[in-house]
């Protein structure tokens, strides 16, 4: 009965016990001490620029076009083929062309074999002059010593004009014909030309740019078949907004980054277009790249174009800890590494723009060991 | 007496009771019944005062703050002030946002209030101007403060894996039973980062809000329809969602010269966590190593038991270790309210235990063992149907309860005691020696029932008008009088049915022998000074001067400041936390930064478990926190720290000495970074803005804050003034890009392009979500401009639009940027535009009361522009204009001004109640008078003891001395009674009086001691403390005062009265 008295109380005693539980878990502070060297964290200049995206184009690019119209039989090269001077590089169907050839060495080979038969012609005809000089002369000293007839002189005489006529018809027909000789040979000669129009090739060093040429298709003269760009010469084209006009002038260096090639060249400004598009309000500014194997046309690049420097804090790279989006540095405070979340802006190899979270003349550790810990202690190295 | 008479309404009732067999059965049902609601009774730590509170949000986008403070803000106030039962409406204007916090009267239903508002608000949507959004909607209660808040926090895991380990967790936990809103704070959240290249766009003639375009258009998947085909239908749906950063990277962003460019060819995709625009650290006392953390904090629903679901919390949290919380992730609990209630409220029914242990010992004293078994069964049946009381009523086992029971124990066992001395006397009677027990204990209960039920009503008349008090504090505190008048009704009760029912059973009739009225020597010497006294007017008016120079004295103990005002004392709490403010435009870092160090500066404090430091963000909120809307700081230069101290009983020191050391330690550190601190302590009753808080009102804001400024100044200066701050931004440096209409027109670029743009660059644009599908968090699709070329304003203007034409053009051609200041925001409280200086006491001044009156001279002195001097306005009202420049004093010192005004007319009432029903008793107005005049004597008792004690004289005390006042009361009508009794009888007047102060004087003092006893174990309570002292002091002394006083007033009344 007593018992029942006391409930409401015993009930809260118990009540009172249970419940109370706490994490116990406060890590001792770690224990030896960590070797590392520091950097300071100092203002440095960094460089302003201004970049304009632009198209790495060759100087010198040839589109190739046939002179002759005709099927095309074969294409040797693809785009991005490196071809050297004189290199076949599309054939067109040359059977027309073959029998003109053909056709011309014909012509050549009657000339020719005419050529025998003329030379006895004229050799005949020389018979015969000697013959009838040689009767003349005779005739003459006859007709001198008056040994033969006025008549009989005048028809040696005739004869001997005759012959000589002869003879230099004979003569003039062997001339005639090695002219002819010489036409037909010119024939050969210009059909051989006109088939080798159907072989087309490289005018210079360079590389297939482009290629709109397929067996089959009809190439006409002045139709493009292909561009091929010469090797060596590369300019970056670059469209500049109409406001920094002041700070590009031609001959200024720039540098060019090439996203593709991870490079940055150093160039020079070659030609400022004067002329600004309105539709973009940008006008182009041509500048010329050193020679290197990997450039390519249509390159993606960026020409960095100075504008002074800015001040901005700085810190080696190697002092950035990155997790995720996550930023941070350790510090040096009182001996220990402390953990300080920081923004870093610009990157260079060995250095990295702070945007905020430190202040110049802090120590920072770098490079930071791995597994380095907030309260760390540290071991200074020089 | 001893003739038989007709009993009384008590007598009649105890006859009925006395032999009843269902008697003990109703002992046991009341037992059970309190049993029950101990049980079933939420637990909470502090009581929870409903007030209504709805923040509403509007946008308006690039307005600056003058535009949304006249198109937004001061339409939408002036229809919440519509609504009935709002009493402040605080808003806030800012560029962009306008925000509004409406405020109901304290205790307006919650569903109610937020059906009114948004009924308002959903009425007047036609009249939202162009360009603003809609508002937002968020209604706060205290069931929004969390009431768990687990740390989740490695060495090993960075912010980002312990995001998702949290979010995992997330989902366990949401399915534990009345679990409420659960929130992830700090830790980073997967994103799918697109970094666009801005000159690789430009370079394949994209512009940056295409990328955008094309990504948000190609994640896309719809139900196309269906279809029937051999009898079958077929559904169609068409698309493809984004899966994978892989996906992200193929889509098509546009094309550039006949060929398709690939996200990949413009951006860099990367899937990991997003920005951290937050930072939370925490920091073990022991380690001083400050690991990435993310916190979970949990509330419960609405009426549910903190214990019990902080439990069933920790039991799923327990059985998730090992599984999806790694073994190396520690999970500490840096709140637990569940924790905090079961602990305060089985501390204080331990300390009601040894409220009822200490005063039945006094009776086991006094009057013998077995009358205390008769107290101790009736205390415990009272308790009991008191406390089903409180769970039929919906309130909640909580300090204020549970301190109203363990108060009221010792005034209700005066009941008991009463009824049992009574029937204890009258068995001794020779006269009733022969009787059957029954009959005599009936008839002592008749003897003595009306004078208790008299005394009863005089202390529930005391206590009940305090349920009437308003504001913040009335229902902070109603719990006392309910509780303690149903208390002292469940006494009477109790004391006429189940304390003789007891008595006859328990207490043993041959035990007392005749024992004669022997008189002790201070009697003796008591008689002979009364005879003095009395019979020479000089001696009884230089008596009665004496007593009133007495209380003069005391009360002058305010003036002298001996005893401090203040309205609630300082608490004793485990937690606070350090609120960081950087200057305006401060970067997140450099705030982690700050907040870093003056963790490192709070850790050198011994008492610290563990903190947390969130920057960038909040805090889990408190009840504190909720009223002060620090749930809402959120931004680069903002940063909470919540240190969690050791538990109460493992330190010395109490919490706001702790914080006040804390403070002295931080201030130097926030010195060095220029950070504005302040430490806010979890206020022992209703939460203000600030203890301190100075509204200037005026017409022109730059001349409010010139005023706010030398306020400010003032204020700084003060010693004892601490904390001091100002709502009023920092400049902050701002680049307005201004568009060039005319250029832009012509490149076909529209405005809205720019800022799309401009916007999506710097701030980022979420192109929709990664449709990972067993992701517990949104992925989103960010598109950005990568940190290092949107951290320039040169370069960040590099950025291309496109124009109609196609082409793009740069936004540098288009803009020209001009630096502005961003505009500070106004800020109005019920319509009226206000500036705000706070501050807190500390140190030198522990009550606003004080620094109030100190300040308040010097400020009087400063003047309005036009010349006249600002008023200062100390009510509780706000000034009637704001064409006149004026100072609203708010804070603690408006609850203190409502608290004790409303106590004061309490006060009155209860004087009022107190001499009606004294009247309705003597059937004479004079005598009520003399009676009541024993009232102000408590204060010669209870003012030195609170300066004694180095105590605050607080809104307790004050509940003290007017539940004080009802015992007094009680106290003299038995003397007067006595008095009348002993004249009836044909007594001469003097020596009636004389005798009156003899003989009752040994009930009195064992119904103080019992005050005393049951009183006691408050005093332990930081809190309560007042109304342990006001009661035992006001009761000593004016037991000690009232035996002479009352009888010698009585005396001089009553002898003019006859002589006349």
């Amino acid at each position: 009965m007593r018992a029942i008295y006391y409930s409401p109380l015993i009930f809260a005693a118990l009540l009172a016990s249970c419940g109370n539980e706490r994490t116990p878990r406060a890590a001792a502070a770690p224990g030896g001490s960590v070797p590392v060297r520091i950097a300071p964290v100092s203002t440095q200049d960094w460089p302003a620029v201004y970049e304009a995206a632009g198209t790495v184009r060759a100087r010198t690019t040839a589109t190739i076009a046939s002179r002759v119209t005709g099927y095309v039989e074969r294409v040797d090269v693809q785009v991005g083929d490196r071809v050297r001077r004189g290199q076949t590089l599309i054939t067109l169907d040359a059977r027309d062309f073959e029998i003109g050839v053909r056709s011309a060495e014909a012509g050549r080979a009657e000339a020719q074999s005419a050529i025998p038969e003329a030379d006895s012609g004229v050799a005949a005809a020389k018979a015969g002059l000697d013959l009838a000089r040689t009767t003349f002369r005779r005739m003459e000293e006859l007709n001198a010593k008056k040994s033969i007839s006025s008549q009989e002189f005048d028809e040696a005489s005739a004869r001997l004009k005759s012959a000589q006529a002869n003879y230099e018809m004979a003569r003039a027909r062997r001339v005639q014909l090695d002219s002819k000789l010489a036409q037909a040979a010119q024939e050969v000669e210009s059909a051989t030309i006109a088939r080798d129009w159907t072989r087309i090739t490289a005018p210079f060093d360079g590389i297939v740019a482009a290629k709109t040429a397929d067996p089959g298709n009809l190439a006409a003269p002045g139709a493009p078949l292909m561009a091929i760009e010469q090797e060596g010469g590369y300019r970056l084209e670059a469209a500049v907004d109409e406001s920094r006009l002041p700070s590009v002038r031609a001959g200024q260096a720039v540098e060019v980054e090439l996203d593709a090639l991870r490079r940055r060249l150093n160039a020079k400004i070659s030609e400022v277009v004067p002329a600004v598009d309105a539709a973009s309000r940008t006008y182009v500014v041509k500048v010329d790249l050193p020679t290197d194997p990997q450039l390519r046309s249509g390159m993606f690049g960026r020409a960095v174009f100075p504008l002074g420097a800015q001040r901005s804090l700085t810190a080696p790279a190697s002092a950035l800890v990155e997790r995720g989006q996550l930023q941070s540095v350790f510090v040096v405070e009182d001996g220990a590494a402390r953990t300080r979340l920081i923004t870093a802006g610009r990157r260079t190899k060995d250095a990295v723009e702070i945007l905020s979270g430190l202040s110049a003349g802090e120590r920072v550790v770098a490079p930071v060991p791995p597994d380095l810990q907030d309260g760390a202690r540290l071991e200074v190295r020089p | 007496m001893s003739a038989p008479r007709r009993l009384g309404p008590a007598g009649r009732f105890a006859q009925a009771w006395i032999s009843s067999k269902l008697t003990p059965l109703l002992i046991a049902a009341a037992l059970l019944i309190g049993a029950f609601a101990v049980w079933r009774l939420p637990r909470e730590e502090e009581p929870q005062i409903i007030v209504p509170m709805i923040d509403v949000f509007v946008e308006m986008p690039g307005a600056s703050a003058r535009e949304v403070e006249e198109r937004v803000t001061k339409p939408m106030e002036k229809l919440l002030w519509e609504i009935p039962g709002v009493e402040y409406i605080y808003s806030t204007s800012s560029p962009g946002s306008s925000m509004a916090i409406v405020r109901f009267y304290v205790g307006q239903d919650e569903e109610k209030s937020i059906v009114r508002l948004n009924q308002k608000l959903m009425a007047n949507f036609d009249l939202i101007p162009p360009g603003a959004s809609q508002p937002l909607v968020k209604p706060r209660s205290i069931d929004d403060v969390p009431i768990l808040a687990l740390t989740l926090s490695s060495g090993r895991y960075g912010d980002f894996e312990l995001r998702r380990i949290a979010a995992q967790a997330d989902d366990a936990i949401k399915q534990v039973p009345d679990v409420s809103a659960v929130t992830l704070i700090g830790g980073q959240k997967r994103e799918i980062r697109i970094a666009l290249d801005a000159a690789k766009l430009a370079g394949y003639g994209l512009s940056p809000l295409q990328v955008g375009g094309a990504l948000s258009l190609s994640n896309r998947r719809l139900p196309s329809g269906q279809f029937a085909a051999g009898n079958r239908e077929y559904v169609l749906e068409t698309g493809e969602f984004l899966r994978t950063a892989e996906d992200v990277r193929d889509v098509v962003a546009g094309v550039a010269n006949g060929k398709p460019v690939f996200v990949r060819d413009v951006a860099e995709v990367t899937d990991g966590g997003e920005e951290p625009s937050e930072y939370v650290r925490m920091a073990l006392a022991g380690s001083r190593q400050f690991l990435p953390a993310v916190t979970i904090s949990i509330a419960k629903r609405k009426g549910t038991n903190a214990v019990i679901v902080a439990d069933n919390v920790l039991k799923r949290m327990d059985a998730l270790k090992g599984g999806v919380i790694p073994s190396d992730v520690n999970v500490a609990v840096t709140r637990n309210y569940g924790d905090t209630a079961a602990e305060k409220s089985n501390e204080l029914l331990f300390h009601m235990l040894i409220a009822v242990a200490s005063v039945s010992l006094l009776i086991a004293i006094t009057l013998g063992f077995r009358e205390s078994l008769i107290v101790f069964i009736a205390i415990p049946v009272t308790l009991a149907l008191t406390l089903a009381v409180f769970y039929l009523y919906g309130y909640t086992l909580n300090r204020i309860t549970l301190f109203a029971l363990i108060f009221s124990i010792g005034i209700l066992v005066d009941d008991a005691i009463v009824i049992v001395e009574n029937i204890v006397r009258h068995w001794r009677m020779p006269a009733n020696r022969a009787r059957h027990p029954f009959e005599v204990a009936i008839e002592a209960v008749d003897e003595v029932g009306n004078p208790t039920i008299l005394a009863t009503l005089t202390v529930v008349a005391a206590i009940l008008p305090m349920a009437f008090v308003g504001g913040l504090m009335g229902p902070y505190m109603r719990p006392i009088p309910v509780g303690a008048s149903a208390a002292m009704v469940f006494s009477l009760l109790v004391a006429f049915m189940v304390t003789p029912w007891a008595a006859v059973r328990i207490l043993k009739r041959a035990q007392g022998e005749e024992r004669g009225e022997r008189e002790d020597v201070f009697t003796r010497f008591y008689r002979r000074a009364m005879g003095a006294i009395l019979h020479k007017p000089a001696l009884r008016g230089g008596f009665l001067g004496g007593v009133v120079l007495l209380l003069l004295g005391s009360v002058s103990l305010f003036y002298f400041e001996f005893v401090k005002v203040k309205m609630l004392p300082f608490d004793n709490k485990s937690e606070f936390q350090v609120i960081v403010d950087m200057p305006n435009g401060t970067t997140l870092e450099e705030t982690a930064r700050a907040a870093d160090a003056l963790a490192r500066a709070t850790l050198g404090q011994p008492e610290v478990v563990n903190l947390q430091t969130y920057a960038g963000t909040a805090s889990p909120f408190n009840f504190n926190g909720l009223v002060r809307h620090y749930y809402l700081r959120r931004g680069p230069n903002v940063a909470d720290i919540q240190v969690n101290l050791l538990p109460k009983g493992e330190r010395k020191l109490q919490s706001h000495e702790i914080a006040k050391q804390v403070r002295q330690r931080l201030l130097p550190v926030a010195g060095r970074y220029g950070a504005r601190i302040k430490v806010a302590e979890v206020p022992p009753g209703p939460p203000v803005l600030e203890t301190l808080v100075a509204e200037v009102y005026g017409p022109s804001l730059g001349e409010r804050l010139g005023i706010a400024r030398r306020i400010r100044d003032l204020w700084k200066r003060t010693p004892g003034v601490v904390d001091v701050d100002w709502y009023v931004e920092d400049d902050q440096p701002e680049y307005r890009l201004i568009v060039d209409k005319e250029k832009a027109a012509l490149n076909g670029v529209s405005e809205d392009d720019i800022a799309r743009t401009m916007q999506m660059a710097s701030g980022g644009y979420q192109a929709g979500l990664l449709h990972a599908e067993s992701e517990k968090e949104d992925v989103a699709l960010m598109v950005r401009l990568d940190r290092a070329s949107r951290s320039d304003l040169e370069r960040i203007q590099d950025l291309k639009v496109a124009g109609s034409n196609g082409r793009l053009t740069a936004i540098r051609e288009l803009v020209r940027s001009e630096p502005v200041v961003v505009d500070q925001s106004i800020y109005h409280k019920n319509l009226m535009p206000v500036t705000y200086v706070t501050g807190d006491v500390a140190g030198a001044m522990e009550s606003p009361v004080y620094a109030l009156l100190k300040l308040a001279p010097d400020m009087a002195r400063m003047r309005a522009p036009e010349g006249y001097a600002i008023e200062q306005n100390m009510s509780t009202a706000q000034p009637s204009g704001a064409e006149r420049y004026s100072v609203r004093w708010d804070g603690e010192w408006h609850i203190t001004v409502e608290v004790f005004r409303d106590l004061g007319i309490a006060f009155a009432a209860v004087l009022i109640l107190i001499y009606a029903l004294v009247v309705g008793w003597f059937q004479s107005f004079v005598t009520p008078l003399v009676i009541m005049a024993a009232i102000p004597f408590s204060l010669v008792g209870i003012l030195p003891a609170h300066g004694l004690m180095g105590a605050f004289f607080t809104a307790t005390s004050m509940i003290g001395f007017i539940a004080g006042a009802g015992i007094v009361v009680r106290n003299s009508i038995i003397l007067v009674d006595f008095v009348e009794l002993r004249l009836a009888e044909g007594m001469a007047l003097d020596a009636a009086v004389i005798d009156a102060g003899a003989v009752r004087f040994r009930p009195m003092m064992l119904t103080a001691a019992a005050v005393v006893a049951g009183a006691a174990i408050i005093l332990f309570d930081p809190i309560f403390q007042g109304l342990a002292i006001a009661l035992m002091a006001g009761e000593v002394a004016s037991l000690a005062l009232s035996r002479m006083t009352v009888p010698i007033v009585y005396y001089a009344v009553n002898l003019r009265r006859k002589s006349q």
